[in-house]
């Protein structure tokens, strides 16, 4: 069947929300929401730049998930379920 | 170049005759201390916040016209909302609520290389109505990576004096100085209000109406309500798209991204596996530097406290006096001060891999390994300062959030080998393990050292594993660590860190230990026998002879005699009053016609062989022998069971291992 150029499959342009935690090295995204299991954590999380839109470059993922990441200038390292609490939408094209 | 926002001068308010107080705020990693150590030098003091244990430092500063300043040094925080107590200090101070300080001027110092990210607790700190002046540190570092910020503007954007500096290489101070008392002579906010982030959400024509008729926190609430995010969410939002407005605003360019050097230094001190090997082989290197490079200082000391000893000795006629002087004074006090080199250089070691950002990704590489015991990487910090003393490794654990958490990392603490415990093992290493290299360039010394070290360390993973498991079982808590920037060290920093921690140590040798010296002489030479009864009867049959002999069956099965058990009695109070008892009551004693070290008197006189002086070593690492310590922990968990649990357990632990040593030893023929 043959498409017009102006529909691309929707896996390619869909925003793909989804946890930090399942991103690859070098993913980018932006924050859409945090799921903090307390109001705390998620001070915490908005205090450190994690609010909405904002874009993050995950810098290396290790062999046991844990992340770092860049965000507003600076780089952190989560654990893979602190990065679980973290949602984003993933920049397409990248890896 | 110093930027100043134009303010109409009103009437100072600060009563004449008081000093102003200037707190020091900022991020951590902001350069905050390094700003601090350049304005006060040495002249400052490190003390606690009253009726907490977190560490304040406070110092003096001249400004341009000769007036006085207190300055004090807040813990760093990433915003104003507290967690943990630190937080919860600046907190206190930053938002006008603390009772003890109440500061005149905030110097919010910046990282130039982090802008947008370091303006969210500035604006937090602006809604608080205090004058405030910024210090826009490590603009050098900003220029190496491409970030060039422009002050005027920036000054202009947040109508509050900006000053670049680069705190490490003393730049900009004198114009911070300026600004600084500029700003005390100023008793308004140094900023107009309605530019406040936090009306940033009101329409720029409601302002002044809202300004004048609203509580700002219910209007948010109401205007989270009508949005998807909650008013902590949509509060942290404005206030960083007003950060990001001013960034962008302020910064000239941005062309370069950090150099590919220092990405893969980065990539391989913080991996998952790489990390960890690195990171042994930085801790294994630290440990030998430090028992190698403290010897020859060391013997220099030695030398000039037995030169002293000797010229006293002429000048004074024979008397108890004399005794009391040599035997008691100079030999107690000498004994540790001898060990100043090695906790000197500790602290050297420990300064430059704080101030090159790698105890950060050493925190991180061992988390995991942390997490397998139950701790995390947050009590890694706590676990090093321990390395040096308990007592503010313990206090450090208040960063820690969870209790749980903390509650294990300030029983386990104390078994790190703090540097009370360094002159015992270097005494008794010095003493009874043989100067052999190993491969070529290791030494057997060293080795053992490290090993004695590695020891503390697994007690402590096992204490913490069976804690976690049993009575402080807990959710755990959040990690999340930011890494900062690798960076060349600031000696100035790691110097200053030395003569605080040394002066620390000196002051205790002067203190605690001349006292118990003096009352270790006197158990020691009284009763006095008839003259003429040999030195080694005179302290076998004085009181602390007594006291020896009287656990002396107990520690028997471990091949102590009643000397060294006079010095584990002793070392109750401090460990380090074992090397100064030994002192005492060796020379006490000492037949020998030449005045030999201690560690000569010791290989020559004492009841211990290699199998029982490793069972020794082997106490000392467990053993919970600091009555300070213990007081820490009595204050940090508001209850005697943990002190009092904290001892039984190391004291069986450590009796119960040295038996195990003392055993295998000799069944291996050592």
């Amino acid at each position: 069947m043959h498409l017009p150029d102006s529909c691309a499959p929707a896996t390619l342009t869909a925003p793909r929300i989804a946890p930090l935690s399942s991103y690859a090295s070098q993913s980018r995204g932006t924050v859409h929401h945090l799921e903090a299991p307390d109001d705390a954590t998620l001070r915490r999380l908005l205090s450190l730049g994690f609010t909405r839109d904002t874009p993050i470059l995950v810098d290396h993922r290790s062999l046991f998930g844990d992340l770092q990441v860049s965000v507003r200038g600076s780089r952190l390292a989560l654990r893979a379920d602190e990065a679980q609490m973290i949602w984003a939408t993933k920049i397409a094209g990248v890896p | 170049m110093t930027a100043s926002p134009t303010i109409s001068p009103l009437p100072i308010s600060r009563s004449p005759g008081k000093r102003a107080c200037i707190v020091v705020a900022g991020n951590p990693n902001s350069g905050k201390t390094s700003l601090f150590n350049a304005l006060t030098g040495l002249h400052h003091k490190v003390a606690n916040y009253p009726g907490v244990t977190v560490e304040r430092r406070e110092g003096e500063i001249v400004l341009p016209r000769g007036g006085q300043a207190i300055l004090i040094d807040l813990p760093g925080v990433y915003s104003l909302s507290a967690n943990s107590p630190e937080e919860i200090i600046a907190a206190e101070v930053l938002g006008g609520r603390s009772k003890e300080i109440s500061p005149d001027v905030i110097l919010v110092v910046l990282d130039a290389a982090n802008l947008e990210r370091n303006l969210f607790v500035l604006s937090q700190i602006l809604d608080q109505g205090i004058r405030v002046v910024v210090a826009l540190n490590m603009v050098d570092l900003a220029s190496n990576q491409g970030i060039s910020i422009r002050p005027e503007i920036l000054c202009r954007l947040l109508r509050t004096p900006v000053v670049p500096l680069v705190a490490t290489k003393r730049v900009g101070l004198l114009n911070l100085l300026v600004e600084l008392e500029k700003a005390l002579d100023s008793p308004q906010p140094s900023i107009a209000p309605t530019l406040s982030p936090k009306f940033l959400w009101v329409e720029d024509a409601k302002r002044a109406e809202f300004l004048q008729s609203h509580d700002w926190r219910q209007e948010l609430e109401k205007a989270a309500q009508n949005s998807e995010l909650s008013s902590d969410g949509l509060d942290a939002q404005l206030r960083y798209q007003w950060a990001h407005r001013v960034a962008v605003g302020a910064t000239a360019r941005v062309e370069s991204s950090p150099s590919p050097l220092s990405l893969g230094i980065d990539y391989f001190v913080s991996h998952q596996i790489w990390g960890i090997g690195i990171f042994l082989i930085v801790m294994a290197l630290l440990f030998q530097g430090v028992f190698v490079g403290a010897q020859y200082p060391t013997e220099l000391l030695e030398a000039g406290l037995g030169y002293v000893a000797h010229v006293v000795g002429t000048i004074l006629p024979e008397s108890l006096f004399r005794s009391l002087i040599i035997d008691g004074v100079i030999a107690g006090v000498g004994s540790v001060l001898v060990f100043v080199p090695q906790i000197a250089l500790l602290f050297l070691f420990i300064g430059i891999l704080e101030e090159t950002g790698y105890l950060t990704r050493a925190a991180l590489v061992v988390d995991r390994v942390m997490r397998c015991v139950g701790l995390q990487g947050r009590s890694f910090v706590p676990l090093l300062s321990s390395f040096a003393c308990a007592i503010p490794g313990i206090m450090a654990t208040r960063a820690i959030t969870s209790p749980t958490d903390r509650l294990a990392t300030i029983f386990v603490a104390p078994f790190m080998s703090c540097s009370a415990r360094l002159p015992v093992y270097a005494l008794l290493i010095g003493a009874f393990i043989p100067e052999k290299t190993i491969a070529g360039f290791l030494s057997l010394r060293g080795i053992v050292l490290f090993s004695l070290y590695v020891l503390g360390v697994v007690g402590a993973g096992a204490t913490a594993f069976l804690l976690k498991r049993t009575v402080l079982r807990g959710a755990r808590s959040l990690f999340l660590l930011e890494l900062p920037r690798l960076r060349w060290p600031s000696l100035h920093n790691v110097g200053i860190e030395i003569f605080e921690r040394v002066v620390v140590f000196v002051k205790n040798a002067g203190g605690i230990i001349l006292a118990f010296s003096v009352i270790l002489w006197f158990l020691a030479s009284f009763p006095q026998l008839p003259p003429g009864t040999p030195a080694d009867i005179q302290i076998r049959e004085s009181y602390a002879g007594s006291l020896g002999l009287l656990i002396e069956p107990l520690m028997r099965p471990l091949g102590f005699g009643w000397e060294i058990c006079i010095g584990i009695i002793a070392s109750f109070a401090a460990r380090e009053l074992f090397v100064s008892t030994l002192a005492t009551v060796y020379r006490l004693g000492d037949t020998s016609p030449d005045d030999g070290t201690l560690i000569s008197i010791l290989q020559s006189q004492s009841s211990l062989t290699l199998s029982s002086a490793l069972g020794l070593l082997v106490f000392y690492v467990f053993a919970c022998q600091c009555m300070s310590t213990l007081a820490v922990c009595r204050r940090e968990t508001g209850t005697w069971r943990w002190p009092i649990f904290m001892f039984t357990y190391m004291t069986l632990l450590a009796y119960a291992a040295a038996w195990v040593t003392v055993t295998l030893a000799t069944y291996f023929g050592i």
